[in-house]
């Protein structure tokens, strides 16, 4: 048993932190000024690494228990959401600090060594054991210390039973599927109960069934997989959400909020399990949120109650005792996609891998019973030219991360021909297939060029370019920004509530890092205009810093927007966030070129960044990619529809032209590179924000 | 890490919640169904309470009657879903996807909600609303007429889905003294049915898969069929439990899918490939001889071929292997393709199931093919072999397990014989030729004065559907159409009348169904009327409650006929009136309390019981919890043993044991038992039947292999000719109800044509190809889909696509309708062409304005022409084509058919039958059952 220090860390440091609680209650208040966000209040406070665990801690201290109640209760909601550093089965330590006589008492509650532990019990040929062999040997086990340490504190200082301070652990009930392929029909019985619950419109989805074949007659096998939202643990869907419109439930359920969404789509290019969608009615997003309003109720998912097969269990993962539980324990278990760590829990018995993995299936072009869009037909069709389906070299390489590209590579399957083999999708339901468009990379776009005449405005200031006082980079940046807010909020689905990103924020969400950044930006560009404007120019020395910094900050965050966009592989790539830089620092030259005329130093730093920007492009083509989805999404900037635009649009028009037009010291030539090359910026991030999305989720 | 406002339980909703301890439950409580809450989905996560009253009813979209249970707002009275109703014994509370797509039924904005008579030509699409007075007198005065004047052939009522199948329709023809039912029955499950009833009388199998340690399927009970549900839930019961399961069907179905053994025929070969099972078992000698000995009639076997043998079973055990000897495996092989030893493999494990082989064939095999029927007869032959005739985990004939509980004040059959449905050509038919009709007319055979089409769809569903609409649109032929049904069809714009039907939850009906080893009944009930009568309101009839409820002039079927029969005889002068009298208030009209009151009361043994045990009457018993389980684990009730009360005045026939009381048999004795048997001639399980050889089929006395009208032999490949099978279902859809179910048509909506890659290779089609199917009396075009799921040389479309309409905005439910452009182009010649595809459309429900597909699918069915198997008078749906190329005029779901054509080819088949009088000048065995058999009489032919 390996013993966490973390786990004892924490406890001590929740007991020093309610020690400080007094009277019955506990609440507070959020203020939010200059520095670090602080927090007053009265009745208490509780701090721990989970979420629900300081909420179990601050609902005793209001059901009126004392600050050692609130740690145990912490306590055991963290033996549950983290039981390799605090599950029961290790020990720990309390520091308990009595306000009312200042007295420090420590409670040991280490594990202790089994009673038939000897002096030798690590010897072997009166020499110590390997310190490896004696760790894994099974020799070094303890005897659990924790609850017994709870019991110990609560029976000296607590006010509650260790019972009543355990619920709020036992509650932490993780909900979760169980579906058992072996069982399955693939009647869709659960699709249309599940529209009928929650009426569902047409063309949406919350659980849908996939079929796929595979074998040649008459060895010929059909499979189902009932698809879905896999509430995860650890969602991405809940992380990328700006508005918390996603959340998380205490019992592990994944639900929204409509009345918060604002329909950027985020939340669908965050998911790698295509369970999200927007609803025609409300506009917002939606997915299957275990009929949460039932379960409320006391009552199953209506997928559950309607499954003649009973292929589709539903309970609480964390009861040993319920169905779901025994099920997981008993059966061979798969996840969908584990390898993009979203801790998902809804488990497939008896499901064939080629079903449940995209990678594994092969596009056809028409479905058993059901039709297949113009749009879905030309992914089809894209993805099946040439070997853009195949895995990628690198996943050969990449074996030991026991992805399915990984499986696929170690089983030497290798060719269009053996993917094919693998499992041909003979039904599915229809799918948005590309959320984000044109809006989305012409903001990139229009972002790049504000910050970048910005960006070349401050270092001008600070190192003596040429346009020191114009007011042209400034205005050039606040009306590019305003382009930039304008796509951003046409963009939403819900455009009215725009506002909500920064008064209903989500402060993991890079949506609303990149609100406020972009905010700031504008801000210190509109007092770089001020300054200009009123003569003040003085201050610009000064303001040029943080401008620079802000336009950095404006054109590069976007890179970890698109990392938290988790489901789109090609867009998890280390190359963006040099890009976006890149991109922004040509842009801002080609804008001051077109603004200010051909200085040497612009035309030098358009030619840098053209230069650089094609490196990473083409790096970002053909270097080796770390899966498949990420390897056939870029596979199709060169081989997919897009290869046309890409070659002449890009490279040549967009970067080699202009590249040639620079040498000549031409004034009519320079605009026209800076326009050809403003042009090829934005033929890239249009191409990039497409090819990310091509390659299907589920 | 401090409580910041990002992590706050996020809605004011949430940051209450307390998550139940102890699990989740599936249902609601019974004792809470009256008033239960739950919280409004679209609201959520605020928690906006909404209260519904908790109604059960019975599902009606497919046979399989499995319950459901209404939500209904009764603030609003609107429906807000269908869930299962877990007091139900067949489906337990569960169902498939057709159950809540109920809920789209009834909220179908295309819905028909009052009657509509025709203006102008049949036909035109010209319809004016009328008042159901209007009608109903209308209607009324023509029968009324027609029985006065002897015409009593002229009425017909024929009918697709039954529901109210069991006894209680045949009162109301047979108090109006009419041999007028009509059915699908002929395109659906006739051969199967003749199969089991040559065996054991009864004609349809009910095995109990649960049990079983062998399931063998010649139907995709996984997917669909009789009964889908309720058996799917207990074939993955069984083989979770250990049984094998083995799949016979040509095409890789869902449940082949599921399968341990996958065999894919060559159709119209099953028999052959049973009876090689058969033989090995009788080679091996894996049979139950006890069994054999005490059920079989062997005896009358030798007694009738082999007079001159010892009657012995030994003397039977030694002829048995030669009568099958020639269908060894490697026979087998040659003829549908499976490897021997595979066959040899199946038959094994067949012979380790002992007594527990659940079969089942009901359409498939059966329905295909020429001889069809013996499919069925071997199959069941397996099953007896076996001895798993009735035994947990075998497979008993269907009548043990359902429960037909008597109605009040029955009348005698009727003294009168329909030509026009028992044709003397088709003495031995299951049951009606009902697709023979348009030609029966068209010959002169007789013609109707007014003919009830109830959820009967025959010009979309039947083969010949051209036919139909020429006969149709008659008025010499067909006096008067009236067409009962809740949504518009293609059959309902050639209608006079048509007037709407309540949906499965907008009527009353008593069901019950073998869908295990058990005895249940379920009770379909109105659910807004029942709602709305437990807020206090009270209705004399469904419709006003309907009306109430905003959803029409809506009726039910139960009400329409009374009123109707009361119309027919106001003065009671013609005996009909009587019939519709309440039994407890004589001169006052029935109501639908009245005649289920009195069935629960005094038909349903242990009902009245189980209601006095919670104080209430055993109507609103029924209508609480909407089923009734009559007898549970209902097993080998042939050995019933006959108490001293049958016995008494009855006579044992000393040869056969038959034991006859009054005329008529009704048990036999076995091993000194007087025991009930099976309802046969002989009381037992005829493995030879004498009656085929008495009706001049002596060369099929015994089970056997009829080769196919669509055997191998008879396919050219070389020519690009194919067989098509064009008989499969979805999952999904219903055959012509389904139309206004936008949550089924948005899963599935096309038919393409399932093609091997090796004939796609040779005809160069890839998928999403055009390709043209010429069959004998025209062609369609569909796409094509490439895929191993099917057997080279074999071309596979589901008949469930390919709706219809013929206007632009009524006439067809636009979720699943093409509009077409139909005409003759020349004496029987006609053309059909889609004129656009399905389309979104405006309406009260938003849906229809997204609606994404745009392909209905390609009706394949109207290019067929009609093939009556000259036994069973199965439609054999089986079809040889040839494939061509489209030309370039040619579209997607073109249609082209000559009626002229498909008239000569009815001749032809027609020729094959043997037709009646059979021994005594009979126009039909007696015994046989029919559906609402007429009086004795009646069955004598004119000498």
């Amino acid at each position: 048993m390996r013993i966490s220090r973390y786990r004892t860390f924490f406890i001590a440091a929740l007991a020093a932190c309610i020690a400080l609680a007094a009277g019955d209650g506990a609440s507070a208040h959020v203020g939010s000024g200059s520095g670090p966000p602080t927090a007053t209040g009265t009745g208490g406070a509780a701090a721990s690494v989970e979420r629900i665990a300081t909420e179990a801690a601050i609902d005793t201290l209001r059901a009126g228990g004392n600050a050692v109640d609130a740690a145990v209760a912490a306590a055991g909601v963290l033996g549950v959401t983290e039981p390799f550093s605090a599950g029961i089965g290790g020990g720990g330590f309390m520091v308990v600090y009595r306000a009312s006589d200042g007295k420090v008492t420590t409670i040991d509650s280490r594990e202790t060594a089994p009673a038939a532990m000897t002096p030798t019990s690590f010897m072997e040929n009166s020499a110590p054991l390997p310190f490896n062999d004696a760790r894994y040997s099974g020799r070094s086990v303890g005897v659990p210390g924790t609850v017994e340490g709870w019991d110990e504190a609560l029976e000296r200082y607590g006010t509650m039973s260790l019972a009543r301070v355990l619920q709020a652990g036992i509650h932490v009930a993780q909900h979760g599927f169980v579906i058992d392929q072996t069982r399955c029909i693939g009647c869709h019985a659960c699709t249309v109960a599940c529209k009928e619950e929650n009426r569902v419109p047409l063309g949406a989805f919350r659980t849908w069934v996939k079929y796929i074949e595979k074998g040649e007659f008459p060895n010929t096998r059909r499979y189902f997989a009932v698809l879905r939202c896999n509430h995860c643990d650890n969602a991405p869907c809940v992380t990328i959400c700006p508005t918390v419109a996603l959340y998380r439930r205490r019992d592990g359920i994944v639900d929204f909020d409509p009345s918060r969404c604002i329909g950027c789509k985020s939340c669908m290019q965050a998911c790698p399990y295509d369970a999200l969608y927007i609803d025609p009615e409300t506009h917002t997003a939606a997915k299957c949120h275990f009929c949460a309003h039932r379960v409320e109720k006391g009552l199953e998912p209506a997928c559950v109650i309607v499954c003649p097969e009973r292929a589709i269990l539903a309970g609480d993962l964390d009861d040993p005792a319920s169905e779901v539980s025994r099920v997981i324990a008993r059966e061979q278990v798969l996840v969908r996609k584990p390898e993009q760590g979203t801790k998902p829990k809804l488990f497939y018995v008896g499901a064939d891998e080629a079903a449940i993995t995209p990678q594994l299936q092969q596009p056809t072009a028409a479905y058993l019973w059901g039709q297949r869009s113009d749009e879905a037909l030309s992914l089809t069709s894209m993805l099946k030219q040439g070997p853009a389906w195949a895995p990628p070299r690198s996943a050969e390489r990449d074996a030991a991360s026991g992805g399915p590209q990984a499986r696929q590579a170690a089983a030497g399957w290798t060719t269009p021909k053996a993917v094919e083999a693998l499992g041909r999708t003979v039904y599915d339901v229809p799918h948005e297939a590309r959320p984000w468009g044109w809006r989305v990379s012409t903001y990139l776009w229009t972002k790049s060029v504000a910050a970048g005449a910005a960006l070349v405005a401050a270092l001008g200031t600070l190192f003596g370019g040429p346009p020191a006082a114009s007011v042209t980079p400034a205005l050039v940046a606040l009306a590019f920004l305003l382009a930039t807010t304008i796509l951003l909020v046409a963009d939403l689905k819900r455009p009215d509530r725009f506002h909500y990103i920064l008064f209903k924020s989500n402060i993991r969400s890079w949506l609303v890092w990149g609100a406020w950044l972009l905010m700031a930006f504008g801000a210190l560009a509109g007092l770089w205009l001020l300054a200009i404007l009123t003569g003040r120019l003085g201050l610009l020395p000064l303001l040029a810093v943080p401008l620079a910094a802000l336009a950095l900050g404006a054109a590069g965050y976007s890179a970890f927007l698109f990392a938290q966009a988790e489901g789109r592989d090609f867009w998890q790539s280390p190359l963006l966030l040099p890009h976006l830089l890149v991109a922004a620092v040509t842009a801002g030259a080609a804008v001051g070129l077109l603004t200010h005329g051909p200085s040497p130093l612009l035309r030098g730093l358009l030619l840098m960044g053209l230069g650089v920007n094609l490196l990473l492009i083409l790096a970002e083509r053909y270097t080796p990619h770390p899966n498949l989805d990420a390897a056939a999404a870029a596979r199709l900037i060169t081989e997919g529809p897009w290869r046309r635009v890409f070659w002449g649009g890009v490279v040549i028009g967009g970067t080699l032209v202009p590249a040639l037009l620079l040498i000549p010291a031409s004034p009519v030539a320079a605009g026209l590179a800076s326009l050809l090359a403003l042009g090829g910026l934005y033929l890239w991030e249009d191409i990039w924000v497409r090819v990310g999305q091509s390659v299907p989720l589920s | 890490m401090a409580v910041r406002p990002h992590a706050e339980p996020l809605h004011p909703a949430a940051q209450s919640l307390t998550p139940p301890g102890g699990g989740l439950q599936s249902f609601p409580p019974t004792d809470r169904w009256d008033d239960w809450e739950e919280y409004d989905p679209r609201a959520w996560p605020k928690k906006v309470a909404r209260r519904y009253r908790l109604v059960p009813t019975i599902c009606f979209n497919c046979e399989a009657a499995c319950g459901l249970l209404a939500y209904v707002d009764p603030q609003t009275f609107k429906i807000q879903k269908f869930e299962g109703n877990p007091e139900h014994p067949g489906s337990r509370g569960r169902n498939c996807a057709k159950g809540p797509a109920t809920l789209n039924q009834v909220e179908d904005p295309e819905r028909i909600r009052y009657p509509l008579k025709r203006k102008g030509r049949r036909g035109a699409g010209e319809w004016v609303r009328v008042s159901w007075d209007e009608a109903l007198d209308d209607i009324a005065g023509r029968v009324r007429r027609a029985l006065a004047e002897g015409r009593q052939n002229e009425i017909m009522y024929h009918v697709g889905r039954p529901g109210h199948e069991l006894v209680y329709h045949q009162r109301i023809l047979h108090a109006w003294g009419i041999d007028g039912h009509n059915s699908h029955t002929n395109v659906c499950s006739a051969s199967a049915r003749a199969g089991y009833a040559f065996w054991h009388g009864l004609d349809r199998p009910s095995p109990d898969h649960a049990n079983a340690r062998f399931i063998l399927l010649l139907s995709s009970h996984l997917e669909s069929g009789h009964y889908f549900n309720p058996h799917a839930q207990r074939i993955i019961e069984g083989k979770k439990r250990g049984a094998k399961v083995c799949v016979i069907d040509t095409r890789l179905s869902n449940t082949a899918s599921m399968a341990d053994y996958w065999l894919s025929t060559w159709p119209g070969t099953e028999a052959a490939l049973l009876l090689a099972l058969c033989q090995v078992i009788i080679r091996e000698r894996l049979y139950d001889r006890e069994f054999l000995r005490r059920w079989v009639n062997w005896a009358e076997y030798l007694c009738e071929e082999h007079p001159d043998r010892p009657c012995t079973f030994e003397t039977f055990e030694a002829i048995l292997p030669t009568l099958y000897a020639d269908y060894t495996p490697e026979f087998a092989e040659r003829e549908c393709g499976i490897a021997a030893a595979i066959l040899v493999e199946v038959a094994r494990e067949v012979g380790r199931s002992g007594g527990a082989l659940a079969t089942h064939v009901w359409r498939n095999a059966a329905a295909g093919n020429l001889g069809g029927w013996q499919v069925a007869r071997a199959l069941e032959l397996l099953v007896v072999l076996v001895g798993a005739v009735a035994t947990p985990g075998g497979t008993a004939p269907s009548l043990y397990n359902k429960a037909i509980p008597t109605p009040p004040l029955m009348p005698p059959p009727a003294k009168v014989w329909s030509e026009l449905l028992y044709p003397r050509e088709y003495p031995l038919a299951f049951f009606e030729m009902s697709f023979l009709l348009p030609h029966f007319l068209k010959e002169g055979r007789g013609k109707l004065d007014t003919y009830f089409t109830r959820v009967y769809n025959p010009v979309w569903t039947n083969p010949d559907g051209l036919s139909w609409i020429e006969t149709l649109t008659d008025e010499a032929k067909v006096g008067l159409h009236v067409c009962l049904t809740p949504i518009w069809s293609e059959t309902a714009w050639f209608a006079d009348y048509v007037l709407p039907m309540g949906h499965g939850s907008e009527r009353h009906d008593l069901m019950s169904q073998e869908t295990h080893a058990a005895r249940w009944i379920g009770f379909r009930q109105p659910v807004l009327r029942v709602a709305l009568e437990k807020q206090g309101r009270r209705f004399a009839t469904t419709w006003e409650a309907h009306l109430a409820a905003g959803i029409g002039e809506v009726w039910e079927e139960d009400e329409f006929w009374i009123e109707l029969s009361w119309r027919i005889d106001p003065d009671g002068t013609l005996g009909i009136r009587k019939y519709f009298e309440a039994p407890e208030r004589p001169g006052e009209k029935l109501t639908v309390d009245d005649f289920y009151g009195w069935i629960f009361e005094h038909s349903v043994p242990g009902l009245p019981q189980a209601a006095g045990r919670e104080g209430v009457t055993p109507l609103a018993y029924m209508r609480k919890y909407g089923a009734f389980l009559v007898e549970d684990g209902v097993y080998r009730t042939h050995e019933k043993a006959l108490s001293p009360t049958e016995l008494d005045g009855a006579s044992v026939d000393p040869v056969s044991g038959v034991i006859v009381k009054g005329g008529a048999a009704i048990g036999v004795e076995v091993a000194g038992e007087a025991q009930v048997g099976f309802p046969t001639p002989s009381r037992k399980l005829e493995f030879y039947s004498k009656t085929l050889k008495d009706w001049k089929w002596p060369e099929h006395a015994l089970p056997g292999y009829i080769r196919s009208h669509v055997h191998w032999s008879q396919i050219d490949r070389a020519k690009n000719e194919f067989l098509l099978l064009p008989t499969f279902r979805l999952p999904t859809l219903i055959h012509t109800r389904s139309g206004n179910s936008k949550w089924l048509y948005e899963i599935s909506h096309s038919n393409p044509l399932w093609l091997h890659p090796k004939d796609a290779e040779r005809l160069e089609a890839r998928t999403n190809d055009l390709l043209k199917v010429h069959t004998e009396i025209g062609s369609f075009v569909d796409r094509v889909w490439v895929t191993e799921s099917i057997r080279p040389g074999i071309i596979a479309c589901s008949h469930h696509l390919g709706r219809w309409r013929l206007a632009e905005e009524t006439g067809g439910e636009r979720w699943s309708t093409a509009l077409v452009d139909l005409k003759p182009v020349g004496p029987g010649q006609w053309r059909m062409r889609q004129i656009h595809g399905i389309r979104p459309f405006k309406s009260e429900d938003p849906d229809s304005g997204r609606i994404f597909w745009e392909d209905a699918g390609v009706h394949q069915n109207l290019t067929f022409p009609v093939q009556p198997d000259p036994v069973s008078g199965q439609h054999c749906w089986h079809q040889k084509v040839r494939l061509e190329r489209p030309g370039a005029e040619d579209r997607y779901g073109d249609i082209v058919v000559d009626t002229a054509k498909a008239h000569e080819v009815y001749r032809r088949w027609l020729a094959l039958a043997r037709p009646a009088p059979g021994p005594g000048n009979l126009r039909r065995p007696l015994w046989l059952p029919r559906a609402y058999k007429p009086d004795p009489s009646s069955y004598r032919m004119a000498e």
